[in-house]
């Protein structure tokens, strides 16, 4: 029988941009936003996030794949949550020190880091089934992957409620109602759109929405029919396009031979 | 009946005014990733109705010993987590022993107990200063909070799913984030937010 190889089947750089880029953990799988919508407020508070996120990611991967890979399910959730949380501990201090308000603004949420599903769910589907290596990478492209998230998240939302970059913290709000959640998912949702449009041009094959489900959810078309391609256009006009243009032109024509 | 009356009220306040999954975002992934299997809504609301409630209650008691009460925030949300954890250990021995909970089971468990909303739920108790009485409504109204968000977006899926005059990149994800946007600020308004003045 022969033994599987533990050689990585990506180049590193591959691996780091299909799973930070790629396969964005929120842009395609809708996975961990809380922080997001409750903290990337500012571009600092998004930076934040990214820097938390990447430390706890590679920290729980790699002790997983370390020494977890055996231990039930059931227990592994709870060492992925005291994991996390020991990180969380250890690192806030120099974390909220990147934000000009010290860390104010993100408030419980930077704690909560230590349920995040990001990191369970990494950890289940494929640290407990790989090398640290392979751990460590896959925590840091998929850190990358949310931080970047967080980060254009929070610096839209800054200039929306502030008019700022990197400088909310003596800023007035001008806008306040920025700050409110519903303005992270309008921007999470565009940017997932982007997105999408950026794999169906490059990378059609690597296309993996979780929501992608049934009809909606069917694999992109290659050539987009427009908005108004004969299955999006109403009974009304479909009519006028099978029936009644035709007569039209027939009738047209006609008249055109005739004048000359 | 006053307890019983600011115990409904705080569970309402929870559950419908202040939506803690559409207004704050605590649990929010989950409850989309629970959306998606709709045949084990009511076994997930309960789990997550039973979390939040014991969390809330065990928290509240911890919150009158003095040395707790002075804790900061960073270490109460460590203790928190530390009692959540052990009460996840607990429920998921009994369910396994006991229950004999299939495979099945066991993995949504994790997902049930240890998640962000179950964690925030007491910070937000303890900086409220809620009753027992609030505590419990806060605790019920969670749990209610989250099966109503899961509903909304399991609806959602479906009507997002058959739509044809979604744009294609529109379609799946950014469709989702955007249906729920439009649910978050609704209940921004319900809650008093003003948008446009």
């Amino acid at each position: 029988m022969k033994k599987k190889s533990s050689k990585p089947v990506l180049s590193l750089s591959t691996a780091l941009f299909k799973g930070s880029f790629v396969h964005n953990p929120v842009l395609t799988q809708i996975i961990g936003i809380c922080p997001i919508v409750g903290a990337a407020t500012t571009a600092a508070n998004g930076l934040s996030l990214a820097v938390g996120v990447v430390a706890v990611l590679v920290l729980t991967e790699a002790v997983t794949s370390l020494l977890l890979k055996k231990v039930p399910r059931w227990l592994r959730m709870a060492a992925y949550t005291l994991l996390s949380l020991s990180v969380v501990l250890t690192c806030d201090r120099f974390i909220f020190s990147l934000t000009p308000d010290g860390g104010a603004g993100l408030g419980i949420y930077f704690y909560l880091l230590c349920v995040n599903a990001l990191a369970v769910i990494r950890c289940e589907k494929f640290a407990c089934k790989t090398t640290v290596l392979n751990a460590v990478t896959d925590g840091v492209a998929a850190g990358i992957g949310y931080g970047a998230v967080a980060l254009i998240v929070g610096a839209v939302r800054e200039l929306i409620t502030y008019g700022t970059l990197f400088s909310a913290a003596d800023a007035v709000p001008r806008f306040p109602q920025g700050a409110l959640p519903f303005a992270a998912l309008v921007i999470a949702g565009f940017l997932a759109a982007g997105h999408k449009w950026l794999l169906i041009k490059f990378y059609p094959d690597d296309i993996r929405d979780t929501f992608s489900m049934n009809a909606v959810y069917e694999k992109p078309v290659k050539k987009d029919p427009g908005l108004f391609a004969d299955k999006r256009k109403p009974k009304v006009l479909r009519d006028y396009d099978e029936k009644i243009r035709p007569r039209h032109s027939a009738e047209e024509k006609e008249k055109g031979g005739e004048a000359k | 009946m006053t307890q019983f009356i600011s115990m409904l009220t705080a569970a309402l306040y929870a559950m419908l005014v202040q939506n803690m999954i559409f207004s704050t975002g605590y649990g929010m992934s989950e409850s989309i990733r629970m959306a998606k299997r709709p045949k084990h809504l009511l076994m997930y609301a309960g789990t997550v109705t039973f979390f939040s409630l014991a969390l809330s209650l065990i928290c509240f008691f911890l919150n009158r010993i003095p040395f707790v009460f002075a804790l900061e925030t960073k270490y109460r949300i460590a203790l928190y987590t530390a009692v959540l954890t052990v009460l996840y250990l607990l429920a998921a021995l009994f369910c396994l022993t006991v229950l004999k909970a299939d495979k099945k089971f066991m993995n949504s468990l994790g997902m049930c107990a240890l998640n962000t909303l179950i964690i925030a739920l007491p910070v937000v108790d303890f900086k409220a200063g809620y009753t027992l009485a609030e505590t419990v409504g806060t605790g019920i109204g969670a749990g209610f909070a989250f099966t109503l968000s899961m509903l909304l977006i399991n609806t959602g899926m479906k009507h997002i799913k058959g739509n044809r005059y979604i744009p294609e990149v529109f379609r799946g994800t950014p469709a989702l984030f955007i249906y729920i946007s439009l649910i978050a600020l609704a209940l921004s308004c319900i809650s008093g937010q003003s948008l446009f003045v």
